[in-house]
């Protein structure tokens, strides 16, 4: 009874369902783009980034060595296993595998640091 | 009935087009600024750039410079910088260490000569960052203790003139007046906004988007590696943290640390591990985070309150506090 005092035809139903989506759309749009995608690794030597690695891509562990520092990556963090530096206070640091930590290796100008590219909600760290 | 359904279509439309200027202006509302991001290190610990519409991109690698730059200028590593030339003749003409010795001396007195910049000798004696470190001989203590003593500075226009046997030290200092250096240069060439992390001083300021988010600044945990205090976040300013865990070493059981209490001779034993400062200023967000690690909580607050800062302290038994107007969050996690 309502339709018909509206004028509507069979079909025009269809539109308007379409039109509510598309309202619909607009306003989540922004929403679906702040999306987790996982973690990467972050290393810099001497300030230039040498390599980002996905740990979520990772299956097993990976080593890389720079500057004398043996960076070990896996799924669930990273760690540095060896290095020539008279400190070692990077080996001491142990696992990292929380986005925004990171560990330097000051004698050896390196630094590794984890990452959430995605829904950064850290501007920075106070070490 | 034709009429009806027009009208039916044309409030729908109306609908529509409300949504697409909402939903434009909410993208405007977020617009984020292009991101340019740097890490490097300078100063002995991490320096990081987070900045937001950078002009030409090249303006983090020209911070980067500003803070290598004072680096050469105040490290008493550094051969030929101000304070090497400094404890190696007794004398120095420089354009800096004038301004920086003056702004600190108020805090040196209000600590009770506890913080003080010439505690140069006294660190050299800990040697905290030596592999070996160990506990000095009370005799050798007492000997450089002595050598410690702010008030035997003597400053006249640019010329800074230090006493027999002292050594000056701006480690408290130095990674707080960078953040305010680099802020002077990176708003001065146009960058909207961004945050700076040099060790464990940041500088936060301007926009990362048209709406002005406030920043979010992430405290490292005084005892879990992998973890993070809590976070502070803040329109603009600046913070400073201090903590026992920054340069340490074990003897008995006990641990000894790099912030050097200049009245004892040894480290601070306030019972906090960690003090994080915010107060408009850099190089006073550091050396304050120092004097409070050095004075304790309670006695830190009327010194806060003198420079209108704010502080979150934690105690060696883990109890977290806070004190002044302050948007602080514990990590949960």
């Amino acid at each position: 009874m309502k339709a018909e005092r509206l004028g509507l035809r069979a079909g025009d139903g269809a539109i308007y369902a379409v039109l509510v989506l598309l309202c619909a759309a607009l306003f989540l749009l922004p929403l679906l783009k702040s999306g987790n995608d996982g973690l990467t690794a972050q290393i810099v030597a001497d300030g230039k980034t040498v390599e980002t690695v996905a740990l979520s891509s990772l299956e097993g562990t990976e080593t890389r060595t720079v500057n004398g520092c043996v960076i070990v990556l896996s799924s669930d963090g990273v760690r540095v296993t060896d290095a020539d530096c008279p400190d070692r206070l990077c080996v001491k640091t142990g696992k990292i595998s929380r986005a925004g930590t990171a560990i330097a290796c000051v004698p050896n100008r390196v630094v590794v640091t984890l990452r959430q590219e995605k829904n950064e909600t850290i501007d920075g760290v106070a070490y | 009935m034709k009429r009806k359904r027009v009208l039916a279509f044309c409030a729908a439309a109306l609908l529509l087009a409300a949504a697409v200027a909402a939903g434009v202006l909410w993208q405007k509302r977020t617009r984020v600024y292009p991101l340019t991001e740097k890490t490097s290190i300078a100063m002995d610990t991490i320096v990081g750039f987070k900045l937001y519409g950078a002009p030409t991109g090249a303006e983090a690698e020209a911070a980067l410079g500003v803070v290598t730059s004072l680096e050469n200028t105040i490290s008493r590593y550094k051969e030929g910088s101000d304070v090497f030339v400094l404890n190696e003749t007794g004398r120095v003409e420089s354009a800096l260490l004038p301004s920086i010795l003056a702004q600190c001396e108020p805090l040196e007195e209000q600590s009770g000569g506890m913080f003080d910049l010439t505690v140069g000798a006294l660190s050299t004696l800990w040697g905290f960052s030596e592999e070996n470190a160990a506990v000095p001989a009370q005799s050798d203590i007492d000997r450089v203790k002595d050598s410690v003593d702010y008030t035997a500075l003597q400053i006249s226009g640019n010329t800074v003139m230090i006493g027999k046997n002292q050594q000056l030290d701006l480690g408290s200092v130095g990674k707080g007046l960078a953040c305010d250096m680099v802020k002077q240069y990176l708003t001065s060439a146009g960058v909207k906004g961004g945050v700076v992390s040099v060790g464990g001083s940041i500088c936060a300021f301007g926009k990362k988007n048209d709406a002005g988010d406030a920043w979010t600044v992430a405290i490292k945990h005084p005892r879990e590696e992998n973890h993070f205090l809590g976070y502070i976040r803040l329109k603009e300013g600046f913070l400073s943290t201090s903590g026992d865990y920054e340069q340490y070493f074990e003897q008995n059981g006990e641990r000894y640390c790099h912030l050097l209490d200049a009245t004892t001779g040894y480290p601070a034993a306030s019972g906090l591990c960690s003090v994080t400062v915010v107060c408009d200023n850099g190089m006073l967000s550091d050396a304050l985070s120092t004097v409070c690690f050095l004075l304790g909580e309670e006695n830190s607050k009327p010194v806060l309150e003198s420079y209108s800062a704010a502080a979150v302290f934690v105690t060696t038994d883990g109890e977290i506090s806070t004190f002044g107007d302050l948007d602080f969050t514990k990590d949960e996690s």
